[in-house]
């Protein structure tokens, strides 16, 4: 089955779930409806559904949720459903539809998660292939990329790098891509989930031990062999931390439960918060529509979590051919590093000046919150022509989810340099916690809502 | 190869019931197979007599299928008799010791009747079966 396939019968499945839902809340109500609201109410709830469903990326290929994120979302878009339908509810005939609005949330509901959980064929999604490196074509590097090639379990070998003393030969399943000091190169061209060392502690010790400097930098998650001695008969006591024969670490704090945490948080807060500012949010987009020619939403690509590529939202603020414009004024750039940004940036529009100032031309990520690609609190998501020029280290923004806010931005924010924002974004990686991100948030509201710093 | 014809394969597993049943499968295909549960054993069965192919469990109870290999890379008269390993402990570290001591191929246990045949022909009549020096193994030889 295609994934096109997949993602078409998710929603055909859905619309059959609904209307059944619509069928079932009829009957449990006693008092039937009429034919026509029947249709209506299902067709319109169908509508509803798909429309929710195509903001938040519910059917695409892959949106990087689990299961726990897809009841979130599945949850959300009921929510949503459920507000539409409350306001018709107040608008149409009571006896027309009356409680069955509510049978047919309570009915439908649980009807969709049940059966998104059960049947596999409906879950059916791609999931993301991670890359994976290996420094070494000697016996262990060649047994370690057939290993992973073998499990099958969405992981692809990127490739091979040799150490020093290995010559290349024609059994390695995969490609080799340069000496174990060409890794920095390798790391900046391509999106790299996991290294494996498989190298010899001994032999190949100093090249092994430049290779985690690199990666530690990168902040890029890596593997080393769990022995490096030869066993006939003894096995580790906790076996399954090293179930593939190898160690494998992490450069940042590994925190799940804290993390499953911070993303209910982000699901529930950004989808409360979007049901709060909805009005302020329809007048904004009214205003941008009739105010200048364009679109209301501005889609910039912008670099994601291990360098996975995303549209990020906001409202347009700017001229439509802003960003060829950019060039032009790039002689003016009044911040240090890879990052444009100017105080009296003559490309803005009168209405986009206002909700830059009070920063609310960020306010559709909220969305991007939902869709699972940013967070409420993490490092600002860099454009691609930034990252291309990052230095090592300060690719390893990339290993988190990308926010809405962060250290720099309640820091006094433009004043500071390009490298000083850098270094915050790594304080806030490495010293993460639930409660920083709290206080972060706290304290983003007053300097949005003074307007101070931001241009 | 023996003088009614037959090629002989040293088995040297610990288990005996899995020592049973392998012996079973090679003497089915009718290989004549001599078959021992340790690494003394085996050697005086090498001593005695040169097999067309060495089937050889890494856990033994004494040393290691990592030695028997390593004493059969080391005798001039063995030196080109192939070594199938065959354990449980299949790490990606576990394969890479075995081929330094000289195995040709690792077979990770459990393994199904075909695979165990598959990789004893491969072994006996693959490419670099009757040539002087014995080629490793490509993964791509195997099943």
């Amino acid at each position: 089955m295609t994934k096109q396939t997949a993602q078409h019968l998710n929603l055909i499945g859905d619309s059959i779930i609904l209307l059944a839902a619509s069928a079932v809340a009829t009957k449990v109500a006693g008092r039937p409806w009429h034919w026509l609201v029947f249709l209506g109410m299902s067709m319109g709830s169908t509508f509803v559904w798909m429309l929710g469903g195509r903001v938040l990326r519910h059917y695409d290929s892959w949106n990087g949720r689990g299961m726990a994120g897809d009841v979130v979302l599945t949850g959300t878009l009921l929510g949503v459903m459920l507000g539409v339908m409350a306001t018709l509810r107040l608008v149409v005939p009571p006896y027309a539809a009356g409680s069955q609005i509510d049978r047919f949330i309570l009915v439908s509901m649980p009807c969709i998660l049940w059966l998104r959980s059960t049947t596999s064929w409906l879950r059916r999604r791609e999931i993301p292939i991670r890359q994976i490196l290996v420094v070494g074509i000697g016996p262990l590097g060649r047994h370690t990329g057939l290993e992973i090639i073998d499990r099958n379990d969405h992981r692809r070998v990127l490739g091979h790098l040799r150490f020093a003393d290995e010559a290349i030969h024609d059994r390695l399943p995969g490609e080799v891509l340069g000496t174990a000091a060409d890794l920095e190169d390798i790391l900046k061209k391509h999106v790299v989930a996991e290294v494996f060392i498989a190298g010899n502690g001994d032999s190949q010790r100093v090249e092994m031990q430049q290779c985690i400097r690199v990666l530690e930098r990168f902040g890029i998650p890596f593997a080393l062999p769990a022995a490096g001695f030869r066993f006939g008969r003894a096995r580790p006591e906790y076996e399954r931390a090293v179930a593939d024969g190898y160690i494998h670490y992490l450069c940042v704090r590994h925190k799940p439960v804290q993390l499953a945490f911070k993303r209910l948080f982000d699901v529930g807060a950004s989808a409360v918060a979007l049901g709060l500012i909805s009005p302020l949010m329809v007048t904004v987009a009214v205003l941008i529509k009739f105010t200048s020619r364009g679109g209301i939403l501005f889609k910039q690509e912008r670099v994601g979590r291990h360098g996975r590529p995303f549209h990020m939202l906001k409202f347009r603020s700017m001229v439509v051919n802003a960003e060829e414009l950019k060039a032009k004024l790039m002689a003016m750039n009044e911040q240090a590093g890879p990052v444009f940004k100017m105080k009296r940036d003559p490309r803005i529009t009168p209405i986009g000046r206002f909700i830059r100032k009070f920063s609310i031309d960020e306010l559709p990520q909220l969305i991007n919150v939902l869709r699972g690609e940013m967070s409420l609190v993490g490092p600002r998501p860099p454009v691609p022509s930034e990252v291309a020029k990052y230095e090592a280290w300060q690719r390893r923004r990339l290993s988190v989810r990308p926010g809405l806010t962060c250290v720099w931005q309640v820091s006094g924010r433009n004043e500071i340099s390009f490298e000083e924002w850098m270094y915050l974004d790594m304080q806030y990686i490495d010293h993460w916690s639930l409660a920083q991100d709290f206080q972060l948030i706290l304290k983003t509201v007053p300097v949005v809502l003074t307007g101070r710093g931001a241009s | 190869m023996d003088f009614d014809g037959k090629r002989t394969i040293l088995l040297v597993e610990d288990y005996p019931p899995e020592r049973e049943t392998i012996r079973r499968i090679l003497v089915g295909q009718d290989f004549k197979v001599e078959a021992t549960a340790d690494y003394h054993g085996a050697v005086s069965l090498l001593s005695a007599k040169v097999p067309s192919l060495v089937c050889t469990d890494l856990t033994l109870p004494r040393e290691s299928g990592f030695e028997l290999c390593e004493y059969i890379r080391g005798d001039a008269r063995l030196r080109f008799v192939p070594v199938l390993v065959m354990s449980d402990h299949s790490s990606p570290e576990d394969m890479a010791h075995a081929e330094y001591v000289g195995a040709n191929a690792f077979l990770k246990k459990p393994f199904s009747r075909e695979k165990l045949l598959k990789y004893v022909i491969t072994l006996l009549d693959g490419p670099h079966a009757s040539r002087p020096s014995v080629r490793r193994l490509r993964r791509s030889d195997m099943p």
